[in-house]
């Protein structure tokens, strides 16, 4: 799972305010407020880069050991993947498509 | 999702970030609706240009939630680009149109952009009553079709009636037919005055005996108690801004000037020269912000604050700002007499 490419579903809005992501689900109308470390891994997630990688990013960034930044990026984005807010992919995605869902990816877990 | 969306709409309002923004894109309109807040010949339009420039400066401002209408937005043949352009800089977008012009081709394009929602004006359930209000024959009928198509495309769709006295009979039996088109629905009580500061469409208002008969159904009762509730308690608004206009939400009208609310018509500036973000942070905008309860004279004091929806605008409309809206005036007796207060 942590060598998966992570992108942005199309099926949801999204907007940085004030430090943090706002992001609406377009289809359930449910909204999710991202704190700083969570708004970062939502722009990193163009469909291009890993888990792993932006779990080191994480650790460079916001100097969180990096064991706690593999485990947290993980949880983080398996958690948003489960809500269809984010998808996982065996291969990079087609970042920042809007036909939404899962349509985007290809083999998604 | 209310009490995290009241979060960001406070967190929005303390910033001053437009989070909602409602853009009519043209004056033009294949209908005639009696009640259009619309002037029948406004100045000029926005290009393409200065309305793609305009949304990427609003999602650099932080807008959210962006409603896009008309007149009939379908009449711009640039729409689906503007709407393109809208979902990739990744709004919630919502449409409002009479779906006249939606046939399945459109539907499936419009499907593709994953809007938040299409907003459909339907005005009953019987098409005689629906095309007497837009004077356009067969509106209702193209109307109706286009719900069916947007909705059998997957699409989230509501149906958007306004209560007058030419469908004051229909208000139950639309909502049921909306929902029997797999639509939702919501229904207003106000007739708009026009943005050119006519009120003679606010004759085709409700008056206080009908707008009592009209709030014994219970979904409009519903509608009208939220909106009370949503103004809070009287305490509180006293030092609260009176509503969301100008604090996180607007109004640009097709031709680009930028308005606190649609119900609001003092115009800001233009959001195509100098820009949106100079408009939004003008001193008439800042007049706007600063409005407080206590500004109201006429309203101190009242005993109808729990079931008033006060709006400003309307107030001006009137001719004074800080005045009454005899309309709102209106609305909360009537509320008074069938809710229990907020």
């Amino acid at each position: 799972m942590s060598s998966s490419y992570v992108g942005r579903s199309g099926a949801v809005a999204a907007r940085a305010i004030d430090g943090q992501t706002v992001i609406l689900q377009l289809a359930t109308s449910a909204l999710f407020t991202l704190n700083r470390v969570g708004s970062r891994i939502w722009e990193l997630a163009d469909g291009r880069t890993t888990v792993d990688q932006i779990a080191r990013r994480i650790h460079e960034e916001f100097e969180v050991e990096a064991p706690v930044a593999a485990l947290d990026a993980l949880e983080f984005v398996e958690r948003l993947a489960a809500q269809g807010v984010l998808l996982l992919s065996d291969a990079p995605l087609n970042p920042d498509r809007h036909s939404g869902g899962e349509a985007n990816a290809t083999n998604p877990r | 999702m209310p009490q995290i969306l009241d979060e960001v709409c406070e967190k929005a309002a303390r910033q001053r970030i437009p989070l909602t923004v409602h853009l009519d894109l043209t004056w033009r309109c294949n209908a005639h609706c009696i009640h259009c807040y619309l002037p029948d010949h406004g100045a000029g339009e926005m290009t393409t240009a200065q309305v793609l420039r305009l949304i990427e400066e609003l999602a650099g401002a932080g807008t959210l939630f962006l409603l896009i209408s008309g007149g009939e937005a379908l009449l711009r043949p640039d729409l689906f680009e503007i709407l393109e352009r809208a979902r990739a800089l990744s709004f919630a977008v919502v449409l409002k149109t009479n779906g006249t012009l939606i046939d399945d081709h459109a539907a499936g394009r419009l499907a593709g952009l994953s809007l938040y929602r299409l907003d459909v004006s339907l005005y009953s359930h019987r098409a005689e009553v629906h095309d007497a209000i837009t004077r356009l024959p067969g509106s209702w009928q193209r109307s109706v079709r286009a719900i069916q198509r947007l909705t059998a495309a997957g699409l989230k769709v509501r149906v958007v009636n306004v209560l007058m006295k030419a469908n004051i009979g229909d208000a139950a039996a639309a909502h049921e037919f909306a929902r029997s088109l797999g639509a939702s629905y919501t229904l207003d009580p106000t007739v708009t005055p026009r943005l050119d500061g006519d009120r003679t469409v606010t004759n085709l208002g409700l008056d206080l005996d009908e707008l009592r008969s009209a709030l014994s159904d219970p979904f409009l009762a519903g509608v009208m108690r939220d909106l009370c509730e949503a103004h809070g308690l009287p305490q509180a608004v006293r030092d609260g801004p009176l509503c969301s206009a100008g604090h996180y939400s607007c109004y640009v009208s097709p031709s680009g000037e930028l308005f606190p609310c649609i119900q609001l018509p003092l115009s800001c500036g233009s959001v195509c020269e100098p820009g949106f973000k100079q408009a939004w942070g003008s001193q008439d905008m800042e007049a706007i912000r600063a409005l407080r309860l206590n500004d109201l004279r006429d309203c101190q004091g009242c005993a109808l604050l729990a079931t008033c929806t006060r709006c400003p605008g309307l107030a001006l409309m009137e001719g004074d700002l800080a005045g009454k809206s005899t309309l709102d005036c209106l609305k909360a007796t009537a509320l008074a007499t069938v809710i229990s207060p907020a």
